[in-house]
């Protein structure tokens, strides 16, 4: 059993899950439009394969970071959305990490990744508070009517359930403000963690949105790290 | 290249803050009559590109989570949409982009049409109604073309 709250473990299971979501990742890739884009991601499950068994860790990072900026450059921004933005940002710290020449920096590095997950929940869920159209439930109610997320037309019939979505809307809200303040002790950090990966599940299965689900288990390791750093050790 | 890095190292996280007109990708296949340049857009047989299923089962909902090729393309192709009309600048090189996904996935799905066309259209909520607004119309191609390997 890995102990996520002992650094090098907690290290080590980040880069394992980021390794397991670049090569579904890049399976989605193979058969794509452009030879290039072919070729670059199974050249990126390669690596990845390299990194989850852990074989020269640092170098495959800094080539996997090499082959998220030619991605970013082919297509012209993030390919999809977020969940690209979660890749580079762990990738960039887990990279870093490598080459950084004492524990305390990497500690830091790896601290900055935590709480890059816990505003990406809070500042989600402060700007939906601030909008009155997700506070009535009006925006999700739209995301359902004419957004292009939902993943079959039955779903869009969610959107004339004005008072399931209120409380879908508010469960959310809440979710994403009170996020930081499950940091206050193991159980309930586990326990949002728990909650958070329902939620990314619901959002794969409602939306097809699969990547932010794996993507975001890999900065979990971080986050849990770091709460027992904090509260723990002092 | 830090104009597109910065953004993933200092992320907004601000994701659905509000939910803005939506944009579709539609195509029509035309003939040799069709192609002329005079022909009303309204004649044309437009359909949409990658539309979602009537339905899918919880099963194949769960499976999408390990492989969602299709979606994913989908997603991204909506995003060249967006950026087309949001960014103009960039409009030339993201209107190539989303006719290279419409050419293959037509080859693959063995069209024989001699010409193509795409146009963005954007739902949004007016009041208590949605309408539909057409923002682009793309020039008429030859879908014969090949820019599978081709990166632009």
């Amino acid at each position: 059993m890995v102990d996520v709250t002992h650094f090098e473990s907690a290290w080590r299971l980040s880069e394992m899950i980021l390794a397991c979501a670049f090569m579904q990742q890049s399976v989605e890739h193979l058969t794509a439009v452009h030879k290039a884009e072919r070729l670059a991601f199974a050249l990126r499950f390669i690596l990845s394969a390299m990194l989850l068994v852990g074989l020269f860790a640092p170098y495959v990072c800094l080539a996997l970071f090499m082959l998220g900026i030619w991605a970013l450059r082919r297509f012209n921004g993030p390919y999809n959305g977020g969940s690209d933005r979660m890749n580079m940002l762990i990738l960039s710290c887990l990279c870093v990490m490598h080459f950084l020449p004492s524990l305390r920096m990497q500690e830091y590095v790896f601290g900055y990744l935590a709480l890059q997950l816990v505003l990406s929940y809070f500042m989600a869920g402060k700007v939906k508070v601030m909008n009155p159209e997700w506070r009535s439930g009006r925006a999700l109610q739209n995301v359902f009517a004419f957004s292009a997320y939902p993943v079959s037309t039955q779903l869009r019939a969610l959107a004339g359930r004005p008072r399931i979505l209120w409380v879908m809307s508010w469960a959310v809200i809440c979710f994403e403000l009170f996020f930081p303040l499950a940091i206050l002790s193991q159980t309930t950090l586990i326990a949002a963690l728990c909650l958070a990966a329902l939620f990314h599940l619901a959002n794969a299965v409602l939306f097809g949105l699969n990547r932010f689900f794996w993507i975001w288990l890999a900065a979990f390791p971080a986050l849990i790290w770091l709460q027992e750093r904090v509260f723990m050790l002092g | 290249m830090f104009k597109l890095l910065l953004p993933a190292i200092f992320p907004s996280w601000r994701f659905f803050e509000s939910v803005g007109p939506a944009p579709r990708v539609e195509y029509a296949l035309l003939d040799e009559n069709m192609a002329d340049e005079q022909s009303a857009a309204q004649d044309k047989p437009w359909q949409e590109f990658y539309p979602a299923p009537e339905r899918l089962s919880f099963c194949t909902m769960l499976r999408r989570l390990f492989y969602n090729q299709h979606w994913n393309e989908r997603l991204f192709v909506l995003s060249c949409a967006e950026r087309m009309i949001h960014d103009p600048k960039d409009a030339p090189r993201n209107g190539r982009e989303i006719m290279r996904y419409l050419k293959s996935f037509l080859h693959q799905n063995a069209q024989t049409a001699p010409y193509i066309q795409f146009r963005l259209s954007f739902v949004s909520r007016e009041e208590t109604r949605l309408e539909t607004h057409i923002l682009y119309t793309s020039p008429i191609e030859a879908l014969k073309e090949n820019t599978a390997d081709h990166d632009g």
